[in-house]
């Protein structure tokens, strides 16, 4: 029994770091360049996304086939860990292990060819339009629908909270359709979708989607339905809560380093017991959330889904509570946007509502057990 | 990362279920869950330290040399885990966890063939003198005094909070035999005989009713000198190292488990639709996910000893997760029994054919009385909040 990381989990890890560090985003406080990033159009920087690709970070959630290694799970969340602790604004979660998984379990060969290549390549932006106002997290609730008139079928409804939409080229649609719920393939800029932009907390670029008789082809549908949602939910939701981790510890070492030399009284603030026993409590959150997240990357396979849940309702809890902790702490500092404090504060936020909130979490934690 | 066993492990673990299949009889089992206080009786507890000692496995917290095992880690673990499963009466921590293994690592020659056995054997049944009435979490500033004269020490002093000093025959105590230098360094670490006309005990009845914890006073009590582990002077070095295997060696989660599944049953059991209401099913599952982190961590942990690493102070993290999840799962069973948990009954024990009938359901009859006692665990072996300063200077270097 050891915890160690093996050879190749330590390599995806380093190689992360590399192009995090090349890109400025070592979330050791500086954050010129995570502020140049947020404020382009897309909300990250192409160059930094174009060096996740060059690296095979992008490719890290699929099968081996197409260069990745989902049969390692721990390297994925050991890598999300430190994407997370670098506040990268790339969308590696939203594109990489959403819309990856999902062209990777259910895409077609074509599809794996045309559109999930190009996008572990990093020339090509594919985003999943899934969520519903009136659906709240209720995965299977989908209004949006496909009809068919003589050989032209069309998708009509509207999305929300698509996370990284606004760069998207394409989008992966779920429609209702006599065979249930099924997804399709439609590029961003096909007749008669209308996209909103808007961003999100964490700066991060979401969009919106009307969609108006859109036209579609069974080419451009994927061979799997909401079953192959549930293995990219379980991913997803182990690497939010890797990469919840990864924050949650860059704020608390943040934190800690500031207790120990903001002098108040007389004396380093980290000297009163009040704070001390703050700081114990977030240590122990940090802990606990940790062997959340490895208990996820080690669960066998049957009970990865239920892990998965638990581990992100968990960590998410934890996180949000040592970032309460962080801003407190770090008194009129904390409050404002000069810190990493608030930057991991508000996209821990958006993290936390990965597939769901902590009751939707919880709900299929129990479900699964 | 690995943490599949290997397959001696497995071995080893269905050994240890078949020992227990074979030889932890049902009133054993009974007895545990009949137990609502911390420590469980001598009258099933040496039961089962004598069925262990006759199969070779009571010791194994002790070196090789001393009678130990010479398990692994992990092996340890395992079998903890098994017996937590089992219902297995939890072993009296007092002589085989806390003095066994100081005599072990400080005592000489002539103490470790005088005492160690006859802990095994439970000739001698031990009780723990540290704590003062003014004394508690700040343990350094006790007061009983030991006063060398010739071969032995007079001690004078009073020791509270002694757990079973009613059924011991020994104490391994904290003395303070130099006044005149810091407090840790004039302590001593001596090993007295109760059964003289100096040391009287008194006992304390818990909230529950039961009598677990005593007060013991020590009027020109004797203690030789050749009693005496260490040197004069070093016992407050000897004390930590005790009160590290106190808090440490953690397999806490997977009993901790156990109850979190048995409170699922007892809500459906209940009725009234308990079970299905949103505010217990969220409770129940956030306490399952925070036991199930604690196996995680308790393992990593484990993979730290087993691979030669120091246990560092994940111990005291261990210990505050714990203590603190027994009693939330304590609390959340008596929101699920209702006017079922009410009930505290006065007689003990609360096993065997002198128990009364319980009102309801038998887990009802222990769910008071455990909750009332199990307060006592984010206060023994270092309240939380020493824990959390430990933590604070130790690992966090505040």
């Amino acid at each position: 029994m050891h915890f160690d990381p093996s050879e190749d989990q330590a390599m995806l890890k380093a190689a992360v770091e590399r192009c995090v560090a090349a890109g400025g985003d070592t979330g050791a406080g500086d954050l010129g360049p995570r502020r140049a990033a947020r404020a382009t159009a897309a909300g990250f920087s192409a160059v930094s996304w174009a060096r996740l690709a060059e690296a095979g970070v992008l490719a890290m959630p699929v099968s081996a086939a197409h260069g990745g290694m989902a049969d390692d799970r721990m390297a994925l969340l050991l890598a999300m860990e430190a994407i997370g602790h670098a506040l990268v604004p790339e969308p590696v979660l939203d594109c990489a292990v959403i819309a990856g998984t999902l062209l990777d379990v259910a895409g077609s060969p074509a599809q794996q060819e045309s559109v999930l290549a190009p996008m572990l390549a990093g020339r090509l932006m594919v985003s999943l339009a899934h969520a519903e106002r009136a659906a709240r997290f209720n995965l299977g609730h989908v209004e949006t629908s496909l009809s068919q008139r003589g050989n032209v079928m069309t998708i009509d409804g509207a999305k929300t909270a698509i996370m990284a939409g606004g760069a998207a080229d394409r989008f992966i649609v779920s429609a209702r359709c006599n065979a249930g719920i099924c997804f399709w393939l439609v590029r961003a800029d096909a007749p008669g979708v209308e996209r909103r932009i808007y961003r999100l907390a964490d700066g991060s670029v979401a969009a919106e989607l009307m969609l108006r008789g859109v036209t579609v082809t069974h080419a451009d549908r994927l061979a799997g339905g909401l079953d192959s949602l549930d293995r990219v939910v379980a991913t997803a939701r182990a690497a939010a809560a890797a990469e919840m981790l990864g924050v949650m510890t860059l704020l608390f070492d943040a934190t800690l380093e500031y207790v120990k030399t903001r002098v108040q009284f007389g004396k380093p603030i980290g000297s009163f017991q009040v704070i001390q026993h703050r700081m114990a409590d977030a240590f122990v959150l940090v802990e606990q959330a940790r062997s959340q997240v490895v208990r996820a990357g080690l669960a066998p396979s049957a009970d990865f889904p239920r892990a998965a849940a638990g581990a992100k309702a968990f960590v998410a809890d934890a996180a949000l509570s040592v970032a309460h902790t962080a801003v407190q702490l770090h008194g009129g500092m904390g409050i404002t946007d000069e810190l990493v404090i608030g930057h991991g504060l508000k996209r821990l936020r958006v993290l936390a509502l990965t597939f769901g909130d902590a009751a939707a979490d919880i709900y299929d934690y129990r479900r699964a057990a | 990362m690995d943490m599949t066993l290997t397959a001696a492990e497995l071995a080893f673990r269905d050994d240890v279920r078949g020992f227990l299949a074979a030889s932890l009889p049902q009133h054993l089992r009974d007895g545990a869950r009949g137990t609502p206080s911390v420590f469980v009786e001598p009258d099933i507890g040496l039961e089962w330290q004598r069925a262990l000692h006759a199969k070779g496995w009571l010791a194994y917290q002790w070196p090789t040399d001393c009678g130990g095992t010479g398990w692994t880690p992990v092996q340890r673990y395992l079998f903890e885990k098994e017996c937590a499963l089992a219902d297995a009466p939890a072993l009296s921590v007092l002589g085989l966890k806390l003095v066994g293994p100081v005599i072990a690592r400080f005592g000489t020659a002539a103490q470790k063939a005088r005492f160690l056995n006859r802990i095994l054997t439970a000739e001698d049944l031990w009780c723990q003198g540290y704590s003062e009435p003014g004394a508690g979490s700040d343990l350094a500033s006790l007061k009983t005094r030991a006063v060398r004269d010739g071969d032995h020490y007079i001690v004078n002093g009073s020791k509270i909070w002694t757990t079973h000093a009613h059924h011991a025959d020994w104490m391994f105590c904290l003395a303070r035999t130099d006044p005149d230098v810091k407090p840790q360094a004039g302590i001593s670490f001596l090993l007295l005989n109760m059964r003289q006309p100096g040391v009287t005990v008194r006992p304390i009845i818990g909230m529950a009713g039961d009598h677990e914890v005593n007060q013991v006073f020590l009027d020109d009590a004797v203690a030789l000198v050749e009693n005496r582990i260490g040197d004069e002077g070093q016992g407050w070095t000897i004390a930590k190292y005790l009160l590290e295997n106190e808090r440490g060696g953690s397999c806490t989660a997977p009993s901790l488990l156990v109850r979190i599944e048995r409170l699922g049953a007892l809500a459906a059991a209940q009725g009234g639709g308990v079970a299905e209401d949103a505010g217990f099913t969220r409770r129940l599952a956030r306490l399952q996910m925070e036991a199930e982190a604690l196996e995680m961590t308790e393992l990593r942990l484990l993979g730290e000893l087993a691979q030669g690493r120091p246990p560092g102070p994940q111990t005291s993290l261990i210990k505050l997760v714990a203590s603190t999840m027994m009693q939330q799962i304590d609390e959340l069973t008596l929101d699920v029994l209702g006017n079922d948990g009410l009930q505290l009954a006065g007689e003990r024990p609360l096993y065997g054919n002198e128990c009364p009938e319980p009102i309801g359901s038998k887990a009802a009859q222990m769910a008071m009385p455990t909750y009332l006692n199990n307060r006592a665990w984010t206060i023994f072996g270092g309240s939380n909040e020493v824990q959390k300063t430990i933590i604070a200077r130790t690992v966090l270097g505040l």
